[in-house]
């Protein structure tokens, strides 16, 4: 296992999810689509499973009626400290860096999906379809975030692109990058504030804080793969 | 290809041909539409990012995209929307938003939008329509009216009206100088209108506030208050606070409603119940909270009127026996959730207070209202309240001349406050029970048609007004049957004020700017509005003087300045302070000047007032003896009384062969302005139930092995008054009996995103009895495979 602490002072960013606040609205699935142009699928592609949800809400319903439960999940990529998916990837087109995002590059990627089989939350995801967007619906494109083409994995990259502006604001400002200064998409949309997201380095941080409640847990923890992403139990 | 390849080709053209004739002419939206194709089959073109060092601003306004009104920022590059947040000074949203509010920018450059004025070429309700020139459009629309009003029929013209705030006042304006008196509210399914309840018991006009943040214990009853209702961010917000961001114990949430909805998910408890019966149950549950003299004395002793006859009604009908044999709910639910709601104070039940298909019936919102005083909830912390107006100046009253005065004296034809709204009393009266005929039929800021539900009686109701302008911006289904379409701007393209309130009651103005330029040939509805004044002539033309809608925002804010009271939007410490000041008599002095004050405004969103002054009592409470009255609920008691009634006996027997009971629900992404399907909307709708782009219906599993449906199949669904095709969901969250339907403005037949979601409630639903009550749950189905 690997024991991932922010290298040189470095921050280690990661992610806390209440529960016990979520309405399930899918504001942070469509803030993360609409920030990272993810292109929308045909109606076709989304019958086949093929929707590209980088932020997803798993709904898991069981019991009978009228006992019958519904969860609903909001799952970004759990930005594993021990990813599997790094480890199969043929080119090196998905890595770790140092402070603990697990980035795609696209443009070395070759499409054999290998690290999305790899990946046991089933949250990497493959550009089945070319991107379009009907009419001019391409000028409300982020021009912060790449279109990536078709043949290419992406997944959810904790808004890297808002921690290079941050970082780029702050080093022309000659300062460090403040806490709440960089904050992903997802996490700034979500009305209820169930997504808390900082720097799991920082003691003091409100995602640290979290991370340590005793009504949190992590999604298939005994795969060893030390998810980033911290779920708080409702109730 | 072979010798007959001629042959082959022409007669394989000719059959692809009559296929897709054939779908244009089935007339039915195709049920699984798709947004755009991939790019080797399409010449959609990639736009150019914007180039490197482009100027870059964000820009604060308000979101139109649903009534709730949230506060935005929008990140503008090179002049174009490429990201929308929201806005954390604005009270209702503190930051967060929705998808319909974070795909807004789709809205705005949408395939779908209406370019420029159009004229009906073809047959009435045909949907055929040709573009023109504004002069023109203006020219035909002057002229009509002009000529209405010249031949002493003015008062033959009717408005639905979907705004609020100013423009809502401009069109008031326009009608009483015009001379008509039918100002018709149309609001959205879930708009902040008028609360009937609140209308009919305490006499106040005014939506309500259900102050959830400070509730020990909710109670919701209907479909979705966390997904649809006035605000849905709010709601989610108000919930979120009310189950971790507080210091007081957690909420305690129990959700009443034939199928587990995503709020019946978010809550501790689900209750099913049988369709259209959860006022039957909140007076059960009254029944148990007087039986065991758990009610609150102030309320029901002190401060009402008419509790005497009311309580012994519900206390001799409304056994727990009886209810749990109406409502399906077991005796031992209903006694105990009445004990629990009753002794965990404060306590709140929220009714379900959309219009529209499905909506519950006044007599359910009363008996609900009822329970809610039974409780203490009303006007109490943690309970309903009726928030406080804005203190906008009013534009003042307008001209008039005879004619005017003698067409406002017709009564309006919603004089008769059918339930079921406006629209109601409208399709009533155009299907042959007014007083006279309807020459011209304004739809602004609406889009009567879907909000009756969508369908054939819709459509041919609004048919028969033979002339019919709207002002949306899309080809909705009113649109759709115009004969002149005069495209208003997109929220995002516009000034507007935005009056709204918090869940806590606090009077709320967000202000509404353009954030791009308008893209097409648009142009304000209000403005357009005061230039067909002026083209009329007489006191219309004085009426409507201005050019600029703008300007009559700025203008109106002079009463929030005035008045010294609230403060600017600010970060959620500052609130503390501007309570503290305000409540012990110090006037704002950081208003400035009124021009500083305006720019301040712009700048921050807007503007809120966070005191609600819980000892206020002649404000809330306006009935004759300044009293609670039970009296009308009392009323719908009576055996026999008004349609609708809750009344104990017997429940409608399903209609032979018809064994489902129709369940009509909201979905939190489908309200809105007519904003045309957005691509992101359809993957985020049903997603919850695995039925995203496509319409669907909902049965148990228990009747589909019965009917023999497999999830997914494609299944017929028919009524009394008509059928629909839709995929079936089979979906152990809904009641046995029971066919849930999503209802939502659908996608047009050729809409480049979309598809047909169930817009056509209205085939399927008588919504109104012959009295005019809304009829959910009196609406029976069958289904089989298609």
């Amino acid at each position: 296992m690997i024991e991932r602490e922010g290298r040189n002072g470095s921050p280690r960013w990661g992610m806390a999810i209440d529960l016990d606040r979520c309405t399930a609205c899918q504001a942070c699935v469509t803030a993360c689509q609409v920030e990272n142009n993810v292109p929308p699928p045909t109606a076709e592609a989304a019958a086949q499973g093929r929707s590209i949800r980088w932020m997803d809400l798993v709904p898991h319903v069981e019991g009978e009626y009228p006992r019958v439960k519904a969860r609903l999940l909001p799952r970004p990529c759990m930005q594993c400290d021990n990813p599997p998916c790094i480890k199969v990837c043929p080119v090196g087109a998905t890595t770790i860096g140092e402070d603990g995002i697990v980035m795609q590059i696209h443009a070395r990627c070759i499409g054999c999906r290998y690290c999305t089989n790899a990946c046991p939350y089933t949250l990497r995801y493959f550009n089945w379809y070319e991107a379009s967007w009907p009419g001019d619906l391409g000028l409300a494109l982020n021009p912060d975030v790449s279109v990536r083409p078709k043949g290419v994995v992406e997944k959810c990259t904790f808004c890297h692109h808002r921690l290079q502006k941050a970082r780029d604001r702050a080093r022309a400002e000659g300062r460090d990058v403040e806490p709440g200064e960089y904050v992903p998409a997802c996490a700034e949309s979500c009305p209820t504030r169930a997504i808390t997201f900082g720097d799991l380095e920082d003691p003091h941080s409100e995602v640290a804080r979290l991370a340590r409640s005793p009504r949190t847990f992590r999604l298939l923890e005994d795969l060893g793969t030390e998810p980033k992403v911290f779920y708080l139990r409702e109730g | 290809m072979s010798s007959k390849g001629p042959v082959m080709t022409l007669r394989r053209r000719e059959f692809l041909k009559g296929v897709s004739v054939a779908a244009a002419a089935a007339g039915c939206a195709p049920l699984l539409a798709s947004c755009g194709r991939p790019a080797r089959a399409s010449a959609a073109r990639r736009a150019e990012p914007p180039p490197r060092g482009a100027p870059e601003s964000w820009v604060v306004s308000t979101c139109g995209a649903c009534p709730g009104g949230c506060g935005i920022r929008a990140r503008v590059v090179a002049g174009r929307v490429v990201g929308i947040a929201g806005n954390p000074l604005h009270p209702v949203n503190r930051g967060g938003l929705c998808p319909l509010g974070l795909a807004g920018a789709h809205a705005l450059y949408h395939p779908d939008r209406v370019r420029g004025p159009l004229l009906r070429t073809g047959a009435n309700g045909s949907g055929e329509l040709r573009a023109a020139t504004w002069d023109e459009a203006l020219r035909v629309l002057t002229g009509r009216l002009g000529d209405l009003r010249g031949r002493g029929l003015s008062h033959t013209v009717a408005l639905v009206d979907g705004t609020r705030g100013l423009s809502r006042q401009v069109a008031a304006r326009f009608l009483a100088a015009y001379g008509s008196p039918h100002h018709l509210g149309g609001r959205p399914w879930n708009d902040l209108g008028p609360s009937e309840p609140l209308r009919a018991m305490q006499g106040v006009e005014s939506a309500a506030a259900y102050d959830v943040e400070n509730a020990a214990f909710v109670l919701a009853f209907g479909s979705g208050w966390l997904e649809g209702s006035a605000s849905p961010v709010a709601a989610a917000r108000a919930y979120a606070i009310a189950r971790r961001g507080r210091k007081a114990a957690r909420v305690r949430v129990v959700h009443v409603e034939p199928r587990l909805s995503v709020s019946a998910a978010r809550a501790d408890e689900w209750i099913p119940l049988v369709p259209g019966t959860e006022g039957i149950l909140a007076l059960g549950l009254m029944h148990m909270v007087l039986r065991e003299g758990l009610e609150s004395r102030e309320v029901t002793e002190e401060r009402s009127s008419g509790f005497e006859p009311l309580r012994a009604i519900v206390l001799r009908d409304f056994h727990p026996d009886a209810v749990s044999e109406r409502t399906g709910v077991p005796v031992a639910t209903i006694i105990r959730v009445a004990r629990q709601f009753a002794s965990t104070r404060p306590a709140v039940a929220i009714g379900d207070d959309r219009n529209g298909p499905g909506a519950q019936s006044v007599a359910t919102g009363m008996a609900i209202h009822a329970l809610n005083a039974a409780v203490g909830a009303v006007h109490a912390p943690g309970g309903v309240l009726a928030p406080l107006p804005v203190p906008l100046d009013p534009l003042p009253p307008a001209p008039a001349d005879e004619v005017a005065e003698r067409g406002r004296a017709f009564p309006s034809l919603a004089a008769a406050r059918r339930p079921g709204g406006d629209l109601a009393s409208l399709q009533a009266w155009l299907e042959g029970g007014g007083g006279h005929p309807v020459h011209l039929l304004v739809a602004y800021g609406s889009d009567p048609v879907t909000t009756l539900g969508g369908g054939e009686p819709a459509r041919a109701a609004i048919r028969r007004v033979p002339f019919l302008v709207s002002f949306s911006s899309f080809l909705d289904e009113t649109a759709r049957q115009a004969d002149l379409v005069l495209p208003n701007h997109t929220y995002l393209e516009r000034w507007q004020d935005d009056p709204t309130f918090t869940s806590r009651g606090f009077a709320v103005l967000g202000v509404r700017q353009p954030v791009s330029k308008p893209r097409h040939d648009t142009r304000d509805a209000a403005e357009v509005l005061a230039e067909v004044g002026r083209g009329v002539g007489g006191p219309v033309r004085e009426a409507l003087p201005w050019r600029s809608f703008a300007d009559v925002v700025r203008l109106s804010t002079r009463g929030i300045h005035r008045s010294g009271r609230g403060a600017l939007f600010d970060v959620p410490e500052a609130e503390a302070w501007v309570v503290t000041m305000e409540t012990n008599g110090w006037r704002a002095s950081s208003f400035g000047s009124f021009d500083e004050f305006w720019e301040s405004l712009k700048a921050r969103g807007g503007w809120w007032d966070p005191v609600y002054d819980f000892g206020e009592r002649g404000r809330v409470l306006r009935t004759p003896g300044r009293k609670l009255d039970f009296a009308p609920l009392a009323r719908t008691l009576q055996p026999g009384g008004t349609p609708g009634s809750l009344a104990i006996a017997a429940p409608p027997a399903p209609v032979d062969g018809h064994p489902l009971r129709l369940h009509l629900y909201p979905l939190l992404a489908a309200f809105g302005d007519s904003q045309g399907p957005l691509p992101w909307v359809q993957d985020v709708l049903g997603h919850e139930l695995g039925q995203t782009w496509t319409a669907w219906v909902e049965l148990a599993p228990s009747d589909a092995a019965i009917l023999g449906i497999e999830d997914g199949a494609q299944v017929r669904v028919e009524s009394a008054g008509g059928s629909l095709e839709a995929r079936a969901k089979v979906y152990a969250g809904v009641r046995p009996g029971v066919l849930a339907m999503p209802v939502g403005p659908g996608g047009a037949p050729g809409a480049t995103c979309g598809r047909a979601l169930a817009a056509q409630a209205g085939a399927l639903a008588t919504l109104r009895t012959a009295g005019g009550e809304p009829v959910e749950g009196d609406v029976f189905v069958r289904v089989r495979r298609a």
